[in-house]
């Protein structure tokens, strides 16, 4: 059994059994932060990136075309939590990229504390991202804006955070039907978010999550 | 797998070959002290009364569990004893067994293994009262109008479903008085169905101890008050 491709840079698949597992190759050899999986392949550790735990793995495992997501990017995830996709993150972009984690709950961003001090790549920023100013100058411009936010503000928090997206940058919005309204039926609130979108970004793909996450799309965007 | 061609032309423009440099060294360095510092900052105290609230419903529900399976257990030897009694005088009763006329013969390692059960039970009873004066001091001092209008336990159920005193005093009195009746709020919200009167709040004795027709009114009028009351004691001046 060996390693196979897939069409996401930094990230292998291999059957388990029935099992169909993502595999990303360990930054930090030896050590792991969330029970993981780990995959030893002739002597390279990888960690096993779980789509139910993780909208972006999610969205791999129901085949989004492309990530933009690569060695030396540099992100910002707003909404990283204890910072399980964003480790997984931290694993693809590599020694030569960067990761500014932000996250306003100060519970878990002490989990995310720790393991960004384990993670050369990674940096932690406990801010709301509704409040970008805030931490305007913690971060440089990055490549790629990541968020998953549970909040009714999800759209303008994007807009609000794309002053730190280089030109031709790439946008990964998960967007939750139920954060924004639970009156409406999800698929009349994602046809607003892509009209929304669409004045600021071009949407290149739009990707549902179910059923790894309920009421859930993924939207890739690319800046103007 | 098809991936139009645009998107990878792009994406190998956009891929910066961005070796570490100092500004983001710098960066990483300013953020971990920065950080350090807000969630220092960040905490307040009553994120102490709320794990003190969660201490305290574990701690009852254990004991009930116990005290359950102990009455079972007992029930063996007096059926009779173990169901009819209070507490304590259950206790009593394990200590002192008497014969029923379903007892069953049992030995006295058998009585003895009880007796030492019991002395769990009272020790968990004593650390539930100590960590409810811990809570009922906390609250005395962070709002001090809130927790004698709604009791001690009810504050602190309220202010864990708020999760702080900050949202807490933020909130509309519409949602104090449902707060805890979440699953029956959306579903009303959804399907129309009739709105909860009350969630957490029933527990307060002005609304368990009014009539039915009454109870939707009670819990509107304690709403009201206690949110005038945790607002004075959030933004108002100290009593």
């Amino acid at each position: 059994m060996s390693l196979e491709s897939t069409p996401y840079p930094g990230v292998s698949m291999v059957w388990k059994g029935k099992q169909k597992l993502l595999l990303t190759k360990n930054l930090t050899p030896g050590k792991m932060f969330f029970r993981e999986l780990i995959w030893d392949e002739q002597g390279v550790e990888y960690r096993a990136f779980d789509p139910r735990h993780s909208k972006i793995a999610a969205a791999f495992a129901k085949r989004i075309h492309s990530c933009p997501i690569q060695a030396g990017s540099s992100l910002l995830y707003l909404g990283a939590a204890h910072g399980y996709t964003a480790s997984f993150l931290s694993d693809i972009v590599g020694k030569n990229g960067v990761l500014y984690c932000v996250d306003m709950a100060p519970r878990v961003v002490r989990d995310l504390y720790l393991l960004c001090e384990q993670r050369e790549n990674m940096q932690p920023i406990l801010a709301d991202a509704n409040k970008p100013d805030l931490y305007a100058k913690r971060i440089t411009p990055v490549d790629i804006i990541v968020q998953d936010v549970a909040a009714r503000m999800q759209v303008p928090i994007l807009f609000k955070n794309l002053q730190f997206l280089k030109p031709k940058g790439y946008v990964l919005f998960s967007v939750k039907a139920r954060s924004i309204d639970v009156t409406k039926k999800p698929s009349t609130i994602f046809q607003q978010v892509e009209e929304q979108l669409k004045d600021k970004l071009k949407v290149l793909e739009k990707v549902d999550l179910g059923p790894f996450e309920k009421d859930h799309v993924l939207f890739l965007c690319q800046k103007k | 797998m098809k991936r139009s061609s645009f998107e990878v032309k792009n994406l190998k423009r956009n891929s910066l070959k961005l070796s570490y440099n100092s500004e983001i060294m710098d960066l990483r360095i300013l953020n971990f002290e920065q950080t350090r510092k807000d969630l220092k900052a960040s905490f307040q105290r009553d994120l102490l009364a709320i794990h003190t609230i969660r201490t305290l419903d574990l701690l009852e529900a254990i004991q009930e569990k116990l005290l359950a399976q102990l009455r079972e257990r007992f029930s063996i030897y007096a059926p009779l004893a173990a169901r009819s009694l209070e507490e304590a005088g259950f206790i009593e009763a394990i200590h002192h067994p008497k014969e029923e006329a379903l007892s069953v013969a049992l030995r006295n390692e058998d009585f003895t293994v009880l007796e030492s059960y019991t002395v769990l039970l009272k020790e968990l009873k004593k650390e539930y009262d100590h960590q409810f004066a811990y809570l009922n001091g906390l609250l005395t001092v962070l709002c001090p109008r809130f927790t004698a209008l709604a009791t001690p336990l009810l504050a602190g159920r309220l202010l864990e479903r708020a999760g702080s005193l900050q949202h807490l005093a933020c909130l509309p009195s519409s949602t104090i008085q449902v707060l805890g009746a979440e699953k029956s709020l959306f579903r009303h919200l959804k399907t129309g169905s009739k709105p909860p009167r009350f969630g957490v709040l029933f527990q307060h004795p002005s609304i368990a101890n009014a009539t039915e027709s009454e109870k939707g009114k009670t819990a509107r009028k304690l709403a009201n008050k206690l949110s005038i009351a945790v607002k004075q004691d959030y933004f108002g001046e100290k009593q």
